[in-house]
């Protein structure tokens, strides 16, 4: 490869560096807008979540029915905020794995079936966001010690 | 005390940058596999199907567009000038959104613009971030920095 093609590839890099708080603010937004259906329905028809999650073969429905639900709409708020990221981010991997693998994973991959496409693709989002941090457009960069 | 927690825990995830990159490139080039493959078995009903849609140069956007597709399935499985193929594949996804999906809403289960976003918002990652260790990229621009 030219030399002279790598220096613009290099400069092209350093162009698009700058769009990285803008690519995990969106990644942020459309995770919480993900998650905030699912938790209103939850809270809205709690009972029902409740008996699904038994037919389910969840332990302890009605417990892990207020777990889930409290934190999908904790994390609607923090993600849109950026506020404890890191932290938010491992309940709601765990409860998109859960969710894979009880409901998503017997229709296959295609989201036309239900399946595991939509999920995984927004464990992938989290994953992202869980090993960057929320990118400079949020409170955990504001309230970040300056020191580093 | 919380500072340590706080430092260590960012410490052990930041580990995962370049893994969480690499699993979206295969998601993404998997996603784009299908419609590219689906594009050169049919070339010439691809061309109707985009004059039928108001297209511009139907048959040479229909080539623009397969070869592209065919071409980041490649680029993004290895990872080769990853954020360079991004740019185009976002405009193909862009061109899907409004002459395709914008009309169903946004919900995948009504063929909305659901998944096409998902993928806008890789490939944005892509074209900001690059793609991480594991890829042919870091080898060619990013090692000896």
């Amino acid at each position: 490869m030219s030399f002279r093609f790598k220096e613009a590839y290099l400069e092209f890099s350093i162009l698009m560096n700058h769009f990285q708080s803008l690519a995990l603010l969106s990644a942020r937004v459309l995770l919480a807008y993900g998650f905030y259906e699912p938790a209103l329905t939850k809270w809205a028809n709690f009972e029902t979540t409740v008996i699904w999650f038994t037919e389910l073969g969840v332990p302890f429905a009605s417990f892990f029915t207020f777990l889930t639900a409290s934190f999908e709409i904790v994390g609607v708020v923090l993600l849109v905020l950026g506020l404890f990221i890191r932290y938010i981010s491992i309940p709601l991997i765990v409860i998109l794995i859960v969710a894979i693998f009880t409901v998503h994973i017997e229709h296959g991959f295609s989201v036309a079936n239900n399946g595991f496409e939509i999920p995984l693709y927004y464990l992938i989002f989290i994953g992202f966001l869980v090993s960057r941090g929320a990118g400079k457009f949020s409170l955990d960069f504001l309230f970040q010690k300056k020191d580093k | 005390m919380l500072q340590i927690i706080h430092d260590l825990s960012k410490n052990i995830l930041q580990n995962f940058q370049s893994l969480s990159l690499f699993l979206a490139r295969l998601a993404v080039a998997y996603g784009f596999y299908d419609p590219a493959i689906k594009k050169w078995q049919d070339i010439d009903g691809i061309a109707t199907w985009f004059g039928s849609m108001g297209i511009p140069f139907p048959t040479l956007n229909a080539y623009m567009a397969a070869s592209t597709e065919a071409l980041g399935v490649v680029l993004l499985t290895i990872g080769l000038f990853t954020r360079l193929i991004s740019v185009p594949l976002m405009v193909v996804m862009v061109v899907a959104i409004m002459t395709v999906h914008l009309a169903h809403g946004f919900s995948a289960g009504d063929n909305g613009f659901e998944i096409p976003l998902y993928y806008m918002l890789f490939l944005f990652i892509f074209a900001s971030h690059g793609a991480g260790k594991f890829s042919v990229d870091y080898f060619l621009f990013e090692k000896e920095k």
